[in-house]
């Protein structure tokens, strides 16, 4: 590894963390700046007291990681606090939340809930009963949070989605759901799929079936709209496939995938996974690409690849924001029908253009 | 070069740095100033103009932290508060290995006081006041205690002033140590004071926490000192501790710590004069 960090040592370096023995003070000043950019300063410790490496990490840096994995441990037990008080103020109109993503994380104790932070809390509901629970939510000092107009109405009018709410005293933030994809793409999944086989934790709270809650890691990683922050989501890919592995559950995924209509996603998110934690999980169950195999290929060890890393200046180039930009507007064509699409991408060149010449935070309140 | 600024716990490196800035540390900081790299900084703040041509219209700048942008962009002539007030969020939000509450520290014969207050309080006037009749200033703005004990740390730092209290302590120090006062922050007018040279600095000792004083300055009031009940105390300093809650249970025996030897007091002032005998008192 050369003395200098670049994104392919930080993929290296999540790979193989044994080679934080060779790391010398420099590479430990910059690695740690990219992870804590990243929001992944926590889970990098855990990933290093896995590996029973936390001996070789020189003090000074340590007591960055620790610091960062004290903060991290009080969150999970705070989201755990929270989802039991969500429960109980959603069990006054009987609805009984599926917790999503990070929160699901840590209700589940997956491994890669150890040290991920996050800034919501996210919740499925059916979408009869979308209005009871934000009528519910009001009631119990939760209160929409401030938006713009623009966004508040692609919330409500294109988006058809309930904007996200906050937590008067708390400012906790809660992100309702009543499906896996953007509804503003059309697609529509079946309720029944997605409930029916929910799953109970410990913590008597409701999860999505373990197969499901990984394609919908896998869904969320095409269909966002900001990839900073997708080097988090391809490593939790990562952790959970090598869980449901063990368990031989990736057959079951790849069916599932291609049930639901998301084999796309399925085998992008895997392939792009093997090609940066250097497995071989497409490989090894034979798992045929969606279509052409050579621009398939090309997306997967170019765009990709290159997008899925954390944007920090230090390790950041043209080609990788170019590959990032890509991948946003991607995800935008998938997401949106073109008479929605169209205007959504004016409005938002527009918006684009006049940060661009007025500075980031134009339009901030 | 980008310049480091070494507060004795922590280590800050600027980047981008504008020579305004640059000037305002060799004001405040001497020794703690460097220009050389580094491989033991703790965080890097980054001074960005918010886009090219705000560079040049209504210029504005930015204090960026590892992809983190903590406060709302200013014009870069109100940007010296900002790299102190960003220094100030890396430690509170970033570090969780000591127990930070959000007060000023004075020290004296190896004794600390700390006055936990919110803004506006006044707590800052009187320990610059302080700092320059006799005792030493920790902190204008945090009290970092060490975990599982009730000693706090000391770290070189100017103490900063608001509107009035410029003038105040004006007539107290010689001008050298005053810096330029930035007007119209969200904060009002904000001049910050330099206190001890590192060397001074250097010679100064974790200190055991003796007393909690929680000031209110008000103009007009009698001096008013009562002593308050431990519990009451307690209560008092979770509500002004920056981390408490994420430290959980070492946050608990931390705090214990200090309450089970310290004593608490409520104090009214207007002036300082029988504020300084009482504080005296403490430490004798």
């Amino acid at each position: 590894m050369s003395s200098e960090i670049t994104i392919y040592s930080v993929y290296e370096v999540f790979t193989r963390p044994s080679l934080v023995k060779y790391f010398n003070n420099t590479q430990w000043q910059s690695f740690i700046r990219v992870v804590r950019g990243a929001d992944l300063l926590a889970s990098f410790y855990y990933l290093l007291e896995r590996s029973n490496l936390i001996q070789y990490v020189p003090n000074f840096w340590l007591k960055h990681l620790t610091s960062a994995k004290t903060y991290a441990d009080r969150q999970a037990h705070q989201v755990v606090n929270e989802c039991k008080l969500l429960e109980s103020v959603l069990s006054q109109i009987q609805v009984k939340p599926i917790f999503l993503k990070g929160a699901a994380y840590v209700l589940r104790q997956d491994t890669n809930h150890y040290g991920r932070v996050m800034s919501d809390i996210d919740i499925l509901v059916n979408k009869s009963e979308l209005q009871m629970v934000e009528e519910c939510l009001k009631r119990n000092d939760w209160v929409e949070k401030e938006l713009d107009i623009y966004d508040q109405q692609y919330y409500r009018k294109w988006a058809h989605e309930l904007p996200p709410f906050i937590h008067k005293f708390k400012g906790t933030t809660l992100d309702i759901h009543f499906t896996l994809i953007p509804p503003i793409t059309g697609i529509v999944l079946e309720e029944k799929a997605l409930f029916e086989n929910a799953q109970l934790t410990s913590s008597n709270l409701y999860v999505l079936h373990h197969n499901l809650l990984v394609l919908h890691c896998m869904i969320h990683l095409f269909y966002n709209e900001d990839f900073s922050k997708s080097f988090r989501d391809i490593l939790d890919i990562h952790v959970l496939v090598e869980e449901l592995d063990t368990q031989s559950g990736l057959e079951e995924l790849s069916c599932l995938a291609k049930t639901m209509g998301f084999y796309r996603e399925f085998f992008y998110a895997l392939s792009v996974k093997d090609k940066i934690f250097n497995t071989n999980k497409v490989s090894m169950y034979n798992f045929k690409p969606p279509s052409f195999t050579y621009s398939n290929r090309y997306f997967v060890n170019n765009i990709l690849y290159r997008g899925m890393m954390p944007s920090h200046e230090l390790i950041f180039n043209r080609w990788n924001s170019f590959a990032q930009f890509i991948l946003f507007i991607r995800g935008h064509i998938l997401k949106m029908p073109l008479k929605v699409l169209i205007p959504h991408l004016f409005t938002k060149a527009k918006r684009r253009l006049i940060t661009s010449i007025m500075g980031a935070h134009h339009y901030e309140k | 070069m980008n310049p480091v600024v070494d507060v004795g716990q922590y280590r800050f490196c600027f980047e981008n740095c504008p020579p305004k800035i640059v000037k305002y540390f060799e004001q405040m900081y001497d020794e703690s100033l460097s220009f050389e790299k580094r491989d033991d900084i703790d965080y890097f703040l980054s001074v960005n103009y918010t886009s090219v041509l705000r560079r040049f219209v209504k210029p504005q700048v930015c204090l960026y932290i590892d992809n983190q942008r903590p406060f709302n962009p200013v014009h870069p002539d109100l940007l010296m508060p900002s790299v102190e007030w960003g220094m100030n969020w890396c430690i509170a939000s970033l570090d969780y290995s000591k127990l930070l509450i959000h007060s000023s520290v004075l020290v004296k014969n190896g004794k600390a006081i700390i006055f936990p207050a919110t803004p506006g309080s006044g707590k800052s006037t009187l320990s610059a006041y302080f700092a320059l009749h006799g005792w030493h200033l920790y902190s204008d703005e945090m009290a970092i205690i060490n975990l599982n004990s009730n000693t706090v740390k000391p770290m070189h730092r100017p103490a900063s002033m608001k509107n009035k209290s410029i003038e105040v302590i004006k007539r107290y120090c010689d001008e050298a140590s005053l810096s330029e006062t930035t007007f119209n922050t969200h904060k009002g007018d904000i001049a910050h004071v330099k206190l001890k040279t590192r060397q001074q600095f250097d010679l100064l000792e974790d200190a055991k926490i003796v007393a909690v004083v929680f000031p209110k300055f008000k103009v007009g009031s009698e001096l008013l000192i009562q002593e308050i009940t431990k519990v009451e105390g307690f209560a008092k300093l979770v509500h002004h501790s920056f981390n408490y809650s994420v430290l959980g249970e070492t946050g608990f025996s931390t705090l214990k710590a200090v309450v089970e030897n310290c004593t608490f007091f409520t104090s009214h002032f207007s002036s300082y004069d029988g504020m300084g005998m009482f504080l005296q008192e403490l430490v004798d």
